[in-house]
């Protein structure tokens, strides 16, 4: 199958299935075909490792159990093969921008070349994927620090986002490690999904059930919001103010998450 | 010491302030194993907010007390400072750093204090709060203490087995410095510090080395190492010999980190310098110096030499050295090695990878490097390409610019500091610490 349409459903699953035969086949589409996208869907209905298993549409051609051990298996080999090929993929579906056929293109070059094929910084190709993935990189860099998270239902500590990039499953295992055993969850309130552990379990939700894990109430009241304030604005050296470093370092779009900066904090 | 009657917001607020001179709250390089509690460590670190100077937040950064007895000329909690005095609770600190923990303010806590009582009391506070949070609590997240200078060394043993970070604060550049402004504080103390912290992270490392695989490791001391810190601008030492401590302090007790921290004047000591604000430019310099020494593979003693004792206000310090050595450049692209690019202004660390790795793949073109994160504005006078120097490619100029002044006009910063030199007075020599 080289050369000619590629069709996938849009799904990270389907995507490493491709990729995967790029790399193996050493041959590229001409161009790719998103199925999903094409139906006006945008990755609603599935995220990277922790979502699998949820409902999802499968492709045309391969059943949804099929598709998800064929990813399994592509993404053995893809995760063995050094340049970070692997973290490459997922980030760019996380980027939803139609990068698919540069993708590809440098999966192919990967699987015949090999890795010092991934350092040629002159192929265009390699620079519009590293751009978008940088992007991503940078958005779950800053959200790691940026996330606040507030008592939710159930006394859950959750942190609403509305990140620009599909990032909430990557930034889950982060989270993880930080809560140790305590429970918390993540939701992207702008594709209205939601990540959680509770009990020591893994949970997924959409939709509405996504919704239903943000906190009720905002920071009022809160009395550690109130004591990060009075911190946070202690912590300033006035002799050394620079309002324009400030803003370089936490863009605004930001702001919204930070009590400290007048946002909800997390609620 | 403890405060009780201080409201907890009103004490941090207090205690929050009386921190903020200290620059160090890098939350990084620790590889602590989950505790099972809350918490973990984060290797690259991570930064939970910027406060309005500029300056991460990636620690609940406080003092436990701001009362000290010692009355160092250039602090603003020197004993006869005219501020509000508090101290936290063991608790109260265990609540706060749990409670902005879980919330994601913070990585950690940074503790510090002042001098309150004899040296071991205020470090078993300091180690008593630590305690608490890993032992009680099974807080896995990252603990900086400060070391008390003069206090024993089993308490700083003990100290490096709750911290990831443990730092005594150098304070100045020379001993003879602090005999001026920190009458009271002893070089030898704080170098002592340093040299057992040094030392117990090597016979750490090695218990580590030969209990690998074995289900009960000895805890590591320490992991993240140690840092120091030092104020820049209270005293007339030159930066010469500021670097050269510092690379001394790198070579030698392997610190991870030094920090400089631009002088705030804070009295009117008739020992200090008149400033009109702390010398910021002057402290940038030096962290880029720093840098160098660190990630670029320069030796303190190349940064500056004698005929130059002070960093160049105008010009980075890497540029300044590129013009001081003509005959090291035009650096071919195609041929130069990653430790040779690193010298070539307008390349950074990611770049000069860029340029070796994809010299593996094909031929580095310069229209490229731009896109390879390469400043060309600067890189171009330093760089070559098939034998030809960059600065003759194109309609950009002529190798006649590539005379020494006329390019650092070209090559200098656009901002300037009118305090970074009116901190010192004339230079005069001085007794530098002794690390033999």
């Amino acid at each position: 199958m080289t050369g000619g349409t590629w069709s996938y459903d849009g799904s990270l699953d389907g995507l490493l299935v491709l990729a995967h035969r790029a790399y193996c086949e050493g041959e590229p589409p001409d161009a790719v075909a998103n199925a999903l996208a094409a139906d006006g869907e945008l990755f609603a209905l599935l995220g990277p490792a922790p979502l699998r298993g949820a409902p999802f549409k499968g492709s045309s051609d391969q059943s949804p159990s099929e598709l998800g051990r064929a990813a399994e298996s592509a993404s053995a080999e893809l995760r063995a093969f050094s340049g970070g090929l692997f973290d490459t993929i997922l980030r760019i579906w996380m980027s939803e921008e139609a990068l698919e056929l540069p993708l590809f293109r440098l999966c192919a070059i990967a699987g015949h070349r090999g890795t010092d094929a991934l350092a040629d910084h002159g192929n265009p190709d390699l620079r519009a994927v590293s751009r978008a993935s940088r992007r991503v990189g940078r958005e779950i860099d800053r959200l790691s620090g940026l996330a606040r998270f507030s008592p939710g239902p159930g006394g859950l500590f959750v942190a609403a986002l509305e990140p620009d990039a599909n990032v909430i499953a990557a930034l889950l295992p982060h989270f993880a490690r930080r809560f140790g055993s305590e429970d918390f969850a993540l939701v992207d309130a702008r594709r209205r999904l939601a990540l959680a552990r509770r009990g020591g379990l893994f949970e997924s939700a959409t939709g509405e059930e996504a919704l239903a894990f943000l906190p009720e109430r905002t920071g009022a009241g809160d009395e550690d919001v109130a004591l990060w304030g009075r911190y946070f604005k202690a912590a300033e050296n006035p002799a050394r103010r620079n309002a324009e470093l400030q803003r370089r370092l936490m863009p605004a779009r930001y702001w919204r998450y930070l009590p400290e900066m007048g946002g909800a904090g997390g609620a | 010491m403890y405060s009780p009657f201080m409201e907890l917001g009103e004490k941090l607020e207090l205690l929050a302030a009386s921190a903020r001179y200290d620059a160090s709250c890098a939350s990084s390089g620790s590889s602590r194993a989950p505790s099972g509690g809350l918490g973990a460590g984060s290797p690259a670190g991570v930064c939970h907010s910027w406060t309005g100077d500029g300056r991460c937040v990636s620690l609940l950064k406080v003092l436990y007390s701001n009362s000290c007895r010692k009355d160092c000329a250039y602090c603003a909690n020197r004993a006869s400072a005219d501020i509000a005095r508090a101290s936290f609770g063991v608790e109260e600190l265990v609540r706060l750093t749990i409670g902005f923990y879980r919330r994601n303010y913070i990585e950690g806590l940074f503790l510090s204090s002042g001098i309150f009582a004899d040296p071991d009391i205020v470090m078993e506070r300091l180690i008593e709060v630590a305690r608490v949070l890993r032992e009680r609590e099974r807080f896995g997240g990252y603990i900086h203490l400060k070391a008390i200078p003069g206090c024993g060394d089993r308490l700083l043993g003990k100290a490096g087995l709750y911290a990831d970070r443990l730092s005594a604060n150098i304070e100045l550049p020379t001993a003879s410095s602090l005999a001026r402004l920190a009458p009271q504080k002893s070089g030898a103390e704080i170098l002592g510090a340093m040299r057992f912290m040094d030392q117990a992270d090597a016979e750490s490392k090695e218990d580590m080395r030969r209990n690998r695989g074995r289900r009960r490791a000895p805890p590591r001391f320490a992991p993240a190492g140690q840092s120091t810190q030092l104020v820049v601008g209270a005293s007339p030492d030159d930066d010469r010999t500021i670097v050269r401590l510092a690379g001394a302090l790198y070579d030698r007790l392997r610190l991870r980190r030094v920090y400089y921290s631009a002088f705030v004047p804070v009295s009117s000591d008739p020992r200090l310098p008149v400033l009109r604000g702390p010398p910021l430019l002057r402290e940038h310099r030096l962290y880029q110096a720093d840098w160098l020494m660190r990630f670029y593979g320069f030796k303190s003693e190349e940064i500056l030499d004698e005929g130059e004792p002070d960093l160049a206000t105008d010009i980075d310090p890497k540029t300044a050295w590129a013009l001081r050595h003509p005959e090291f450049f035009p650096l071919d692209i195609d041929k130069a090695e990653y430790s040779e690019l690193l010298r070539a202004p307008g390349v950074g660390v990611t770049g000069a990878g860029r340029i070796v790795s994809t010299r593996r793949a094909g031929r580095v073109r310069p229209e490229d490097l731009p896109r390879m994160g390469i400043v060309m504005k600067r890189a171009r006078w330093f760089l070559a390409s098939g034998g030809r120097p960059l600065f003759s490619v194109g309609a950009g100029g002529s190798p006649s610019m590539l005379e020494a002044r006329r390019l650092r006009l070209l090559l200098a910063d656009s901002t300037g500091d009118s305090t970074a030199t009116s901190a010192r007075a004339a230079p005069v020599p001085q007794l530098e610490f002794e690390f033999s």
